[in-house]
């Protein structure tokens, strides 16, 4: 601000005619003391912000990234861009339940990007280059339970160059991935592809070895370091008379054996207790084995927690689901199942912070004729096999802290096995988080610090390719997430989001074929143009179109646009047309 | 109902057009002209006024557009300041050639460089030969009262000539001030549509208007035609005054306001916002020293009050012109026309100019008294050695 | 006749500050003048804008030369020139400053005039969510009320209508009360 006295002592000087210089205040006045940079207060920087989807992204991806790619039709390098922060966007373009897509600043104009849709079809493609093992380290972790999660942590410590063995109590790999999701939402096809893709790094595999049992605590915990990632698989009974029945049988427990092709009796009329996604799955897969299900769920469909998409199915599947009733005894007549005794709930108000509470109907008791009861009302962590000493469990997951570190030292864990939340995007997230954690344990990196300079937000999540290759932007990164009042929407059209197609239900429910067809190039390219690229210069030249003072240029080798600080002066005009809120005024002498 | 309301003079004009139902606005805007732009397009889109709005890419193509506009029959406004009024100069002579009324709000702003957003009047000085009738007002109750009298003034089959309505950017478009909004229905009944009985563009009777000709037709004549109008156009400002001050309650004096001439033996004459300060020193020395100073608020520049002001003046012992323009090497534009219609034998007025305010500089009511008493201590001088002063310049 | 001057910063609302207040000002049945001083208008530069009203019509159109009531809407301003500079003795100086005054002590001023402070960016980010530059300019308004007690808040919040949308008034309004309400003179 003290420069303001120097803009030429000719400004502010009150000459008399004798002594102003001849001419000077008009005519030969050299530019460098013109220089109208002089007059600023507020400096326009190019900057890049975070946008809403990358942040909600447990996983970290770099949403905006690889739709940046993908708008240009360039889907390798968008699937490059997929694959520097997750293993396996197969997966996740086709069962994640998509946080991004609710963050999506065009969810306030039109309608949110398909970027699960747009995920899929980039990550069924092929990737311009494969990730590569870093340098070798002298470390070796062990890693156990081959989920998203233990599969996601080995494949960025291989990139973080240490010695990994995965050990899987199943005979394949893939952990729920596998187990629990049927294949016509997820093709083993794709899970394989992605699998291989990361064993092609060098992790070593060691199935059918069950730790506690096959390989003791004791010689795993002389291991540099430790990743549990075992998952929930003890299912919670339903806590009703007559639940121990044979014909009583857990949801998952009858998942898997379903996804890994062994024979599983189901009888004509089964009932599904249950509403997340492992009772959905159930009723479905049931009903592609020729039986009649109906789900029993004791609240709404609004409060159903499996994804909105898969419940709508489920119905177009002509699935009954039977709302606000909870069962309340099993009846047997001669040995067999023969009926679940039900009660109609009522909602009560939600508690603060809290899901509204089902209360029975007294009077409403009606029995519905069955055969075959699945109980899915989700998961516990097995506590026996866990090592001694191990502290801190809550509700059956074993306690971590926000870097994945268990009480033990040595001892990392993530996924549903920890106290994370019991999706695959945050399994992945959680065994990313991992592996950095226990780099940095090696490293003696300092976490916070390593949080701060890659996180994606503020939502806890960080890129680790910004770590390995060492990327960050070519323009600052702001902690900051763009919001529709950082846009300027003068410049979005009204465009309709891409329907993705799925076959039709009398189709689909003859086998396990997939029920979700993605899209094609042409689809996908104009979906991806509907991104509003958030945060990030798309070169679109408003700033240089608008600028009054010609002060922003445009540099055409490097296809990037500069501010000419020496004649800036400050206006903000740049920053108010800018259509992506990738330019932030800030005060002079504060930056 | 008339209502009164906090406006700024640009704010003013754009009211005054309302109410003029203008019915083509072509315009591009120019600090400090552009609220007055801004305005007019806001009535536009809320249905206020039923007008086309043309943005145009120049000044100069403003006026190829208002002037075609006005040819078709429509009555047109625009709007413009400084360099802009400059860029349109060549087709100012087009509007006034082919004898459209057209009305402009010239927001006076300084010609650079040096640059600056601040007014004198040199921008439409400068544009005193172009055949417009041009009146200078003094606060925004003015410049609102005066745009459907403009259009009146121009309309009236006896002138058919453009008028502009000349006020300072800044401390008078920029100001905000009580202003009175007239009665739509009474500057209806004051100023009727827009019937032009002369040439009208009409799509079944093509036409080209403004073509060339040869010296021995019919340009001296056409010319003089033009020299006529503008000579009777005094005569209708005046009754327009006189019928507006009888509709409105407001009298502003026709070409030219006088107060306190009788028996005064310096008459203070200038023009624009400067008037309020001048009227306020010169009161303020006849009540309190009881001096026999009179005063000027000159407001119609073209067509130039010589014969009324010289009879207006004949008797006085000086005369002073302040005034915010000049034309270098020679003086200001109001005293080289005031100089020529005192050109007498007998009795003529000692006559003073005094540039001042050049480039938005403060005229302040002390400089305006010192200027005053100055004059009267050399009221009965035979003769003045520099009667163009300078009066602002730091260290003269 | 008072002479009021409004120190701001591009963006910060001086001149929409200044026109509300001439408003008010003739919503009581006064006669009012108001008008910014130009220079290059950009974000985050000085502004300065200014108020006249009378009970009589206003003549003169000369700048303010010395106001009896200035309003600092940033207290950074100082670093700059003094802007109490050339405030009117006995005139009033309402200052945006967190504190209670006691680094006030130090601006040379005119004599007997009455300071006062209000932590108008407090109130603004408060009111307006976090901005580069706070909008502190309505608050000002309520505390130019309180302290000079001859423009009635209610007359701000009437002026209000003419300067923002339907949906900005009623923050607006409570600017102004809040202005009103948090003045602290200094001793």
């Amino acid at each position: 601000m003290s420069e303001w006295k120097q803009v030429g002592p000719d400004a502010q000087k009150r000459y008399t005619y004798q002594e102003l210089p001849i001419g000077d205040a008009s005519i030969g006045m050299p530019s460098e003391r013109r220089k109208t940079g002089l007059w600023r207060y507020l400096r326009p920087r190019f900057v890049r912000r975070f946008s809403p989807c990358s942040e909600a992204c447990p996983a970290g991806n770099d949403v905006e990234g690889f739709l940046a790619f993908a708008q240009q039709g360039r889907y390798g390098e968008a699937l490059d861009t997929l694959l520097g922060e997750s293993p396996l966007p197969g997966v996740c373009g086709r069962v994640c339940f998509h946080p991004c897509e609710s963050a999506c600043n065009r969810g306030a104009f039109d309608e949110a990007v398909s970027i699960q849709g747009l995920e899929r079809f980039v990550a069924d493609g092929e990737p311009t280059s494969l990730p590569v093992p870093g340098p070798s380290r002298k470390e070796k972790v062990a890693i156990i339970g081959s989920g998203p999660a233990g599969l996601t942590c080995a494949y960025h410590l291989r990139r973080l160059g240490y010695e990994v063995t995965v050990f899987e109590k199943q005979a394949v790999l893939g952990g729920m991935l596998r187990l629990g999701i049927p294949t016509y939402r997820l093709p083993r096809s794709v899970l394989d592809r992605e699998i291989d893709r990361i064993l092609s790094l060098g992790v070593k595999v060691e199935t059918g070895c069950r730790v506690g049992h096959d390989i003791p605590w004791e010689h795993l915990l002389t291991w540099d370091a430790v990743f549990l990632a075992a998952g929930a698989h003890a299912a919670l009974s339903l806590g009703i008379p007559g639940d121990s029945a044979q014909e009583v049988i857990s949801g998952t427990a009858w998942l898997e054996a379903v996804n890994l092709g062994r024979p599983v009796s189901v009888g004509s009329r089964v009932g599904i207790i249950g509403g997340g996604n492992t009772a959905v799955d159930c009723a479905r897969a049931a009903l592609r084995l020729g039986s009649n299900p109906v789900i029993v769920y004791r609240r709404t469909r609004n409060e159903m927690p499996a994804m909105e998409a898969e419940i709508e199915e489920a119905l177009q599947e002509g699935i009954e689901i039977q709302w606000l009733t909870s069962p309340i005894a099993v009846r047997r007549r001669n040995g067999k199942l023969v009926g679940l005794e039900c009660i109609r709930n009522r909602l009560c108000k939600p508690e603060p912070g809290g899901r509204a509470r089902p209360e029975p109907i007294d009077g409403t008791e009606f029995v519905m004729e069955i055969d075959t009861v699945i109980s899915a009302v989700g998961e516990t962590v097995e506590e026996a096999y866990l090592p001694p000493g191990l502290k801190g469990e809550q509700e059956g997951a074993v306690w971590v802290d926000s870097w994945g570190r268990t009480s033990l030292p040595g001892l990392w864990a993530g996924g549903d096995v920890a106290t994370d939340p019991r999706m695959v995007v945050h399994a992945i997230g959680a065994g990313k988080r991992a592996a950095l954690s226990i780099h940095a344990s090696f490293t003696g990196e300092d976490l916070v610090e390593l949080g701060r300079r890659l996180r994606t937000g503020a939502k806890g999540a960080f890129s680790i390719d910004r770590y390995l290759n060492d990327d960050l932007p070519g323009v600052e990164l702001v902690n900051e997430v763009v919001g529709p009042d950082h846009l300027n929407l003068h410049y979005a059209e009204p465009l309709e989001r891409a329907a993705l197609p799925r076959l039709d239900a009398d189709q689909r429910v003859r086998d396990f074929s997939e029920v979700n067809l993605g899209c094609d190039e042409q689809r996908a390219r104009a979906e991806a143009q509907r991104c509003f690229r958030c945060g990030e210069c798309r070169g679109c030249g408003n700033c240089y179109v608008f600028c009054p003072d010609g002060s922003v240029l445009f540099d055409p080798s490097a296809h990037e646009f500069r501010i000419d600080y020496e004649y800036c002066k400050g206006c903000g005009v740049c920053g108010n047309e800018c259509p992506t809120g990738a330019i932030v005024m800030t005060a002079e002498g504060e930056v | 109902m008339a209502t009164r309301k906090m406006l700024t003079g640009n704010y003013a004009a754009a009211y005054g057009a309302k109410l003029a139902r203008v019915e083509v606005f072509p315009a591009f805007p120019i600090t400090p002209q552009t609220p007055v732009m801004e305005k007019i397009v806001e009535f536009i889109e809320n249905g206020e006024l039923d007008a086309e709005f043309i943005p145009m890419e120049s000044e100069h193509s403003v006026m190829a557009a208002a002037v075609a506009a006005e040819a078709m029959g429509a009555r047109t406004f625009t709007a413009t300041s400084s360099q802009g009024l400059l860029y349109m100069h060549e087709n100012l002579f087009v509007a006034s050639g082919i004898r459209l009324p057209v009305v402009m709000a010239i927001v006076n702003r300084v010609v650079g460089p040096p640059n600056t957003v601040l007014n004198d009047l040199s921008d439409s000085l400068d544009q005193r030969d172009t055949s417009w009738i041009q009146i200078y007002v003094e606060n925004a109750q003015e410049v609102l009262d005066m745009i459907p009298q403009a259009y009146r003034i121009g309309e009236d089959e006896r002138v058919l000539l453009p008028v502009a309505i000349c006020f300072e950017g800044i401390i008078i478009s920029h100001y905000m001030e009580p202003v009175e909004i007239l009665d739509q229905d009474k500057v209806d009944h004051f100023l009727p549509p827009y019937r032009p009985k002369q040439v009208v563009l009409d799509p079944d009777r093509p036409m080209s208007l403004g073509q060339i000709v040869m010296d021995d037709t019919y340009i001296t004549e056409m010319k003089y035609q033009q020299q006529e109008a503008m000579d009777r156009s005094k005569a209708v400002i005046r009754e327009v005054d006189e019928a507006f001050g009888d509709a409105f309650g407001r009298w502003y004096g026709g070409l030219f306001a006088a107060e306190w001439i009788d028996g005064a033996e310096v008459v203070l004459l200038t023009l624009g916002s400067l008037a309020s300060t001048v009227r306020a020193v010169v009161k303020q020395l006849r009540d309190e020293a009881g001096l026999p100073i009179g005063f000027v608020k000159l407001r119609a520049f073209r067509p130039f009050p010589a014969q009324e002001l010289r009879d207006c003046l004949s008797h006085v012992k000086a005369a002073v012109v302040l005034e915010k323009g000049v034309s270098i090497g020679a003086g200001g534009p109001v005293f080289l026309d005031l100089s020529h219609c005192l050109n007498r034998r007998d009795r003529m007025p000692l006559l003073i100019d005094y540039i001042v305010g050049l480039g938005g500089r403060d005229v302040t009511f002390e400089e305006v008294r010192n200027i005053a008493l100055t004059v009267f201590e050399e009221r009965h001088a035979d003769s003045i050695t520099n009667p163009v002063r300078w009066h602002q310049v730091r260290g003269l | 006749m008072k002479e009021i001057k409004i120190f701001g910063r591009g963006g910060q609302g001086a001149v929409t500050a200044a026109q509300v207040l001439a408003v008010a000002a003739f919503l009581e049945g006064r006669w009012a003048q108001t008008f910014p001083q130009f220079g290059a208008e950009r974000r985050g530069a000085p502004v300065i804008a200014y108020v006249r009203w009378d009970g009589i019509p206003i003549v003169t159109r000369n700048k303010v030369y010395s106001p009896d009531v200035v309003m600092v809407m940033d207290f950074n301003l100082f670093r700059m020139s003094n802007p109490l500079a050339d405030i009117k003795p006995g005139g009033t100086a309402i200052i945006n400053h967190p504190g209670n005054g006691s680094r006030l002590s130090r601006i040379s001023t005119a004599e007997r005039v009455r300071l006062f402070t209000i932590d108008a960016t407090a109130i603004a980010h408060e009111l307006y969510g976090k901005t580069t530059i706070p909008i502190t300019n309505i608050i000002h308004l309520g505390a130019y009320c309180a302290a000079n007690q001859d423009i009635s808040v209610e007359s701000v919040c009437r002026a209000l209508p003419d300067f923002f949308p339907r949906n900005k008034l009623e923050v607006n309004q409570k600017a102004a009360r809040e202005g009103y309400e948090n003045l602290r003179g200094v001793s």
